[in-house]
């Protein structure tokens, strides 16, 4: 088993650089970009662009650029002549440190000085352009929001589309089975953030049962307050994101019940009198769900898109809406890391289901 | 005299069944019998047709999908409107916040989305399609590099992969179409792969590489045209997803831009329009659900067509 999760981790490892080069070399043709959104005031006289244009390192070739986007640079100075200061480098121009006018300071500045990056490996992704603040620290402040609302999501998908599912298979045909195989398909038809508006237009403005939006009530700080006490900030968030799972998983379980249905252990579970519950939800519906395991992969990266949406919808203060305004204030620097972190999560959640699914299935670590 | 002829019409109604027929026209003919796929396809052929009337519709009503009129926003279903000269206009679904006609902006917005799905899903097949049958075909080295790509893409949720290339692009009608079409084809490689990977193997694969056929001679007149069913339904689905990822992307700023409609960005920032004109919140949402809906339906409808064990 150890020997699998590490072939399987081993195996993520060029998937991780493609991760990073494909979206590197995308971001790369973006407009803008750092310099022009740092020096945009008219002010700023060409030698400090040119400055600025040096310190991040943009006319470098691209594999170096790369190279000090992924892994940093603070490992390619190295202290020559053993007087305690880290004077030469590699591909590194320290000449252009901007300690040496003595500006720079830690929070107000959006560039490091040359030779202090750690790299996205060690979870530096450098500042924000727009905010000017570490974009991991900016990051660590959301991720909990998302974590709360994936989780949620992905919980009351499987609490509904599971049971639907063993359902559906075992009153196969009856109005059960039509009735939630129709509203899979609408589900899955229904665009998630116009659902979200009539939802809100509904329960938010007409009826005022619930909150419009936010993930708090106003005025009250951060983490102040525990999830049960603003259970109704998540109620419209939650079904909105969970539609898409509600569905899948409602037809993909029904679908392996009815595999399952078919198998020789069934037949003799009916044949030797056991009553119609135990087969069906003792011998049927435990093996159907070995399969779901492999769900949680493509379950996070579904969850990740819906949550950007969604979290737009509902002013929730998570990473997808942090993403999306990041694209639109060219704030490139969020942008990579939200990106990055949505698909080393999604990454993850594959690794995560493969390595459930072989504790269930032990045939598969031989493969 | 009676039970002779019944007895005839069987035997007819036997022989026919034995006559061979193509899974095509199987498919034909259980899918003329499915309602429902036909009443969803004569939708999609009537939001099209409408759709890309709009200049009809619009000269007919007398109303402008891009006229602004301060006088008259928010107008409500129905409204009729006549000028200092004495035409009328008639505002069948009213006017936006702008006080453009909510129909005629709607159509045109159709014909955006519905442009985008259709070209970006053939874009994404045609792409998905051949990569799938070569690296079914001839497997390693290619099949390696191709199933790299796949799960590099696949691991990014799709909705941030467009984040970035709509940061890159400036985002158009056509940059969307390149872009959704560029990006969308992974899962079709992947069923056209393991499709291929089975039928290389089948008999008359064997047979024509065994008479000297060329490699791409087989893949794409021996192995493609067995292909049929599964390109058509991927076809369906792929532009009701498509259609979905586009609206979305437009109501977050990202995709279509204003004063071009799409069904996507005329609900941006409807949260504002609650109050004064829910029809307008309601409106453009219906008509990509239906048009979703319909081709969701198509393609399940197609696949019942087409399953090979389905009975009659």
């Amino acid at each position: 088993m150890i020997k699998y999760t590490i072939r399987r981790l081993v195996q993520a490892i060029p998937t991780f650089f493609g991760i990073t080069l494909f979206s590197y070399i995308l971001m790369l043709g973006a407009p803008g970009g750092p310099v022009a959104s740092l020096t945009f005031d008219p002010r700023v006289t060409p030698q400090q662009r040119a400055r600025v244009a040096a310190q991040l390192g943009v006319n470098d070739p691209f594999p170096v650029q790369y190279l000090r986007w992924l892994m940093g640079d603070d490992w390619m100075r190295w202290d020559a002549d053993g007087d305690g200061v880290s004077d030469h480098a590699v591909l590194v121009d320290l000449g252009l440190d901007a300690n040496a006018d003595g500006d720079f300071d830690d929070e107000g500045d959006a560039i490091y000085p040359p030779g202090t990056r750690k790299g996205i490996i060690r979870g530096d992704f450098g500042r924000s352009f727009f905010y000017r603040r570490e974009v991991s620290s900016m990051i660590g402040e959301r991720v909990a929001a998302t974590l709360e609302l994936g989780a949620t999501a992905l919980l009351t998908g499987l609490v509904i589309g599971v049971p639907v599912g063993i359902l559906a298979a075992v009153f196969k045909g009856s109005f059960f089975d039509n009735i939630t195989r129709i509203l899979a398909v609408i589900f899955n038809a229904i665009p998630i953030f116009w659902l979200g508006l009539i939802l809100i237009l509904v329960f938010g403005s007409a009826l005022g049962w619930l909150p419009m939006g936010g993930r708090f009530p106003i005025g009250i700080g951060l983490g102040d307050i525990p999830i049960y006490q603003r259970l109704e900030f998540l109620i419209l968030p939650t079904f909105v994101l969970s539609t898409g799972a509600i569905a899948v998983y409602s037809r993909y379980m029904r679908a392996s019940m009815l595999d399952v249905k078919s198998q020789d252990y069934m037949r003799t579970a009916q044949s030797k009198g056991l009553p119609g519950r135990t087969v069906w939800f003792r011998h049927g519906a435990r093996n159907a769900l070995i399969p779901l395991a492999t769900f949680l992969g493509p379950a996070i990266t579904g969850l990740l898109s819906g949550a950007a949406i969604t979290e737009t919808i509902f002013s929730w203060p998570g990473l997808g809406r942090f993403g999306v305004e990041a694209v639109t204030s060219q704030d490139y620097n969020v942008v990579m890391a939200v990106v990055i972190i949505g698909a080393v999560a999604t990454m993850l959640g594959y690794i995560l289901s493969d390595i459930f699914y072989a504790i269930i299935d032990p045939r598969i670590r031989f493969d | 005299m009676a039970s002779q002829t019944s007895v005839a019409k069987l035997n007819v109604k036997q022989r026919n069944k034995d006559v061979g027929q193509s899974l095509t026209k199987l498919a034909l003919r259980r899918l003329r019998k499915d309602y429902l796929t036909l009443i969803a396809i004569v939708v999609i052929i009537l939001m099209t047709v409408i759709s890309f009337s709009a200049g009809l519709v619009e000269s007919t009503l007398n109303v402008s999908y891009r006229t602004t009129d301060a006088s008259r926003t928010f107008l409500p279903f129905g409204s009729q409107e006549t000028a200092a000269d004495g035409t009328i206009s008639y505002h069948l679904l009213g006017t936006d916040d702008l006080g453009r006609d909510h129909l005629a902006r709607l159509l045109y917005a159709g014909q955006v989305s519905l442009k985008v799905g259709f070209l970006a899903a053939i874009l994404s097949l045609v792409i998905g399609v051949s990569l799938g049958i070569v690296t079914g075909f001839y497997g390693g080295l290619v099949d390696d590099f191709v199933n790299w790509v796949i799960a590099t893409l696949t691991s990014i949720p799709q909705l941030f992969l467009l984040l970035i290339v709509a940061a890159v692009l400036q985002p158009s009608a056509e940059t969307l179409i390149l872009v959704l079409g560029f990006l969308g084809w992974t899962g079709t490689t992947r069923l056209v792969r393991g499709e291929t990977l089975s039928l290389r193997e089948r008999e008359y694969v064997i047979s024509a590489r065994a008479i000297g056929a060329s490699p791409l001679r087989i893949m794409f007149v021996h192995i493609l045209p067995n292909l049929f069913s599964v390109i058509v339904i991927t076809l369906a689905i792929d532009i009701g997803g498509l259609i979905l990822a586009e609206a979305g992307l437009s109501y977050l700023g990202l995709g279509i831009k204003p004063p071009t409609p799409s069904w996507g960005n005329m609900l941006t920032g409807a949260q504002t329009f609650f109050a004064l004109g829910p029809h307008l919140v309601v409106m453009p949402g219906l008509m990509i659900f239906i048009t979703v809906l319909c081709l969701y339906t198509i393609g399940d409808g197609l696949r019942d067509a087409f399953d090979p064990t389905a009975k009659d």
